[in-house]
């Protein structure tokens, strides 16, 4: 190190690395400012941004979160019409990759029964007055990090209707 | 694996900001700027212990944490380089007696910080009697007062 002395003072003083070390630190405070408006924009976990929905013609329609954090909960509300509810039941099924990543902690309702069908996990909820839509509600929780694809399949006896959509899950 | 990879992330994000937030950031512990590191304290933690409430994570994250600063304190002592980024550089501030004020401005510090340095330190009253104010790696102000007249006398004396 070069031990400039300021006229009698015995200092390390280095004016170019002090004026690169402002301008970094300039750099870095809009950087700051770019993370909060990321994050109140909701592109770093819930928020306007990470909100969204995903509707299929044959009556479903998913709201999910774009960009989840890890291990923080978060809901996948699944809406069914009235006309996709077979024999008042509605099957839906969560893609195994999905759940692979997010795990289910809590369903409302409560399914009448969860199969393992191969590549998904089928929830049969029972269905009071078919007339009406039908709202469920999965509590998520993220358990790995990074890009995936969720899928949300309504099985409504003839051909299945699948929702899918892309999700950033952040450490 | 986890535990050790958080600490790493932690230890540098938190090495960072504070290089970015500038020398004088919570450099002068007023009562608000120790609540406000026990606060930041506070939010990190969450991110850095994670679930994991064993015994072993702790000694995992401290070691972790101890060796990358006994790691940096080797690289500082070998590579000058990396320790004018980590820490920075001392700047004069006030060169015989004449403050120096774009230098203050960027540095965030103003003719205020110097004297109330210059009364902690020395005792002194006025700027004038203020020959050099340097801004310390640390945030600090050192200050170097003009010599006594008396002492100015024994000097040339001496020389």
């Amino acid at each position: 190190m070069s031990v400039r002395g300021v006229d009698g003072l015995e200092i390390e003083q280095d004016l170019e690395f002090q004026r690169r070390s402002w301008t970094f630190q300039r750099a870095g405070w809009v950087v700051m400012i770019l993370v909060l408006v990321a994050a109140l924009a909701g592109l770093l976990g819930a928020g306007p941004l990470s909100s969204s929905t995903v509707t299929v013609p044959g009556g479903l329609r998913v709201e999910y979160q774009r960009f989840s954090r890890y291990q923080t909960p978060e809901t996948l509300v699944v809406h069914v019409d009235p006309a996709a509810v077979r024999d008042s039941a509605v099957r839906i099924g969560l893609d195994r990759d999905y759940l692979g990543v997010s795990k289910v902690e809590t369903v409302t309702p409560p399914p009448v029964s969860v199969r393992a069908d191969g590549s998904e996990l089928t929830y049969e909820f029972a269905v009071g007055r078919p007339d009406q839509p039908v709202m469920l509600t999965f509590v998520m929780q993220p358990e790995r990090l990074g890009f995936s694809w969720g899928r949300v399949v309504l099985h409504r006896g003839e051909a299945p209707e699948t929702a899918a959509f892309w999700r950033l899950v952040y450490p | 694996m986890d535990s050790v990879l958080r600490a790493v992330a932690i230890y540098g994000f938190l090495l960072l900001l504070f290089r970015i937030m500038g020398k004088r950031s919570l450099g002068q512990i007023t009562t608000f700027d120790l609540i406000l590191l026990l606060i930041i304290s506070e939010a990190v933690q969450n991110g850095m212990v994670g679930d994991g409430y064993s015994l072993t994570n702790a000694v995992v994250l401290v070691v972790t944490l101890m060796l990358i600063d006994l790691g940096l304190s080797l690289v500082k002592r070998h590579l000058p380089w990396a320790e004018r980024w980590i820490e920075g550089v001392p700047l004069v501030i006030v060169e015989r007696g004449r403050p120096l004020e774009d230098r203050m401005t960027r540095a965030r510090v103003d003719v205020g910080d110097v004297l109330a340095a210059a009364r902690m330190l020395h005792g002194l009253e006025r700027l004038e009697q203020v020959k050099y104010a340097v801004l310390e790696r640390s945030g600090d102000i050192s200050i170097v007062p003009w010599p006594a007249a008396g002492q100015v006398e024994r000097d040339r004396q001496v020389a």
